[in-house]
């Protein structure tokens, strides 16, 4: 009870939360609150500036560009989501091996993890893009190669703290067997420090997801991303202000809530690493 | 003798992982889609020709010794020619290097002149205005992606106000905009970190003795206290030479800057993958280096690591 309390008491974790659930509402419900197709041009209406009609103006072939920003959500989410799933499995599965079963496993993970974490994301994920081709897939992908070091990172350290605790030795003694000992004991010690970093990654993989989009090797149209869209809109800096603005505040805002919800959720699961 | 030991692993261990992401890079050539050869040649001259082009490559070789040849170039610094421009790619990146340089040096100076004031400010007015206020700041600049902040940038000083160039090279003045965009994460990042350090440090015992032996509050701030809240500062170091390699593609593609990151970026497009792997390759390995130098460095200043 006191938990739920404190999650409520905490101001980042309601206002970001606040934020990722209008956000995902929008994702979710897209076609019911688009006022327009994302697609259809119309090009007696380009370039017209925020209106009644439209609430953030409409870009270069007449597209409104609210609608487009209320899909662009869905495509930034499921991207997001997708790197948070294959890197969470992928770095849980390999960090409890290793953390678990220690000596030669541990070591050629660890090596892996080092040369993941060496490697910087984006240039890692540009390279993967090419040889994969550029597509929502791909980016999940490219981003999830270097980032499940996080995940296998953050795992080892928790079984290698829960492996030496008395209650799994008394579960060893009792003779549970490895798997056993993992799915029950071990990784429910683990999950509230993987949702943290769940959490605390998502703005990043949005952002990261929105620069691949932007280079032009990310989501590819007809596919809105709003990466893609402020991409197109730098062409009409000086003419359209709105084009480069609203897409990008919006970018920027739910970034800003996963950054304050990820936040919030660390300082109430794990006081201790609230000044790292 | 810790240190030697130290250093000597951990200069070992850059090795394979050299090896390794050569490896890698040289692999993407052929595993990228569609034959290089295919976009160099004609279509009309047939198989012949491009058996011709492949041969005059090196392509038609076994793998390993393809490697072994690409290594060999590389560190001799013959770099071959770019399929796409036909010009020396060793001189189409001497040409950019100097701009990303410019670029990336200035954006790492300028993050930490803004953040290291911030955060000691923050710190020393903890839970007042001036926290407050450095700290949302914070927030949104580790919100805003850079290429976006970059974008406003340019539409509030070059376009609305005309006070700064646009985009290209030439002056000063185009380094500012180009700089900032750069600083701006990493500074956020450090102002965070150096006011929760600079926080931490305060509540140590040496602080409390220095002010019970009444040195002045200033002295105690800057000499004792900042001093030793800036080693967990220095040691991210590493990690931001990725970061602001990764924010220089993105920043030079933005401001149309001439730049490695953006010949990178260029290339892909144009499906000149040598020079994409030349580049990619280049990054990596500073990145690399800039790890291991700064991880020697740490150890120097904390001997704690090297026992790790």
């Amino acid at each position: 009870m006191s938990f739920y309390r404190s999650l409520l008491k905490n101001r980042q974790i309601m206002i970001g939360g606040g934020i990722v659930a209008v956000l995902t509402a929008a994702a979710i419900f897209a076609p019911y609150i688009a006022t327009h197709s994302y697609w259809q041009q119309n090009y007696m209406d380009a370039l017209q500036p925020p209106s009644t009609a439209h609430f953030l103006g409409t870009d270069n072939y007449g597209r409104d560009i609210f609608s487009r920003v209320v899909y662009g959500a869905r495509t930034s989410l499921l991207t997001a989501a997708g790197i948070a799933a294959v890197a969470g499995f992928v770095g849980v599965f390999l960090g409890t091996l290793g953390g678990y079963f220690g000596g030669w496993t541990d070591r050629f993970i660890q090596g892996l993890i080092d040369i993941a974490w060496t490697f910087p994301t984006l240039l890692l994920a540009i390279a993967l893009v090419v040889i994969l081709q550029p597509g929502q897939m791909s980016i999940i992908i490219a981003i999830s190669a270097g980032w499940w070091a996080q995940y296998a990172r953050v795992m080892r350290g928790e079984v290698y703290k829960t492996r030496e605790e008395d209650y799994v030795e008394a579960a060893k003694a009792a003779g549970a067997g490895n798997v056993h000992i993992l799915r029950k004991v071990i990784l429910p010690n683990a999950v509230p420090s993987v949702i943290v970093l769940i959490t605390t990654t998502m703005g990043r993989a949005i952002i990261l997801e929105a620069m691949l989009s932007f280079l032009g090797i990310g989501v590819q149209p007809p596919t809105p991303s709003w990466g893609a869209i402020l991409s197109n809109a730098r062409d009409f800096i000086s003419t359209a202000y709105w084009y480069i603005t609203y897409p990008g505040i919006v970018l920027s805002v739910t970034v800003l809530g996963f950054n304050l919800l990820g936040d919030g959720l660390r300082d109430v699961l794990d006081p201790y690493l609230k000044n790292q | 003798m810790g240190l030697l030991n130290y250093v000597a692993r951990r200069v070992l261990f850059t090795i394979p992982l050299l090896i390794v992401i050569s490896i890698f890079v040289f692999s993407l050539i052929h595993l990228a889609p569609g034959d290089p050869v295919s976009l160099l040649v004609n279509p009309r001259l047939g198989e012949e020709a491009r058996e011709q082009k492949r041969k005059e490559l090196g392509l038609d070789k076994p793998l390993p010794i393809q490697y072994l040849q690409f290594m060999k170039d590389l560190i001799t610094g013959r770099l071959g020619k770019s399929y796409y421009a036909e010009k020396k790619i060793s001189a189409m990146l001497a040409a950019r290097l100097p701009n990303t340089l410019a670029l990336t040096g200035l954006g790492l100076a300028f993050s930490y002149v803004i953040a290291i004031p911030a955060g000691v400010v923050a710190a020393l007015n903890r839970g007042k205005f001036l926290d407050y206020a450095s700290m949302s700041v914070a927030l949104i600049g580790l919100a805003m992606p850079q290429f976006w902040l970059g974008l406003i940038l340019m539409l509030v000083f070059s376009v609305h106000f005309d006070l700064l160039p646009v985009a290209g090279v030439g002056s000063f003045q185009h380094l500012i905009l180009p700089s900032i965009t750069l600083g701006a994460y990493g500074a956020a990042l450090t102002a965070r970190i150096t006011r929760s350090s600079m926080l931490e440090v305060l509540h140590k015992d040496y602080i409390r003795t220095a002010r019970a032996k009444g040195l002045r509050e200033r002295i105690v701030c800057y000499k004792h206290a900042l001093r030793n809240a800036l080693i967990p500062i220095i040691s991210l170091l590493g990690m931001r030479i990725g970061w602001l390699v990764g924010g220089a593609v993105m920043v030079e593609v933005v401001f149309t800057r001439p730049g490695i990151g953006r010949l990178m970026v260029n290339s892909i497009h144009r499906r000149d993958y040598l020079v994409v792997q030349i580049i990619i390759l280049m990054l990596a390995i500073s990145v690399i280096l800039g790890n291991l130098l700064a991880d020697i460095l740490n150890s120097l200043t904390d001997p704690q690591i090297r026992y790790n």
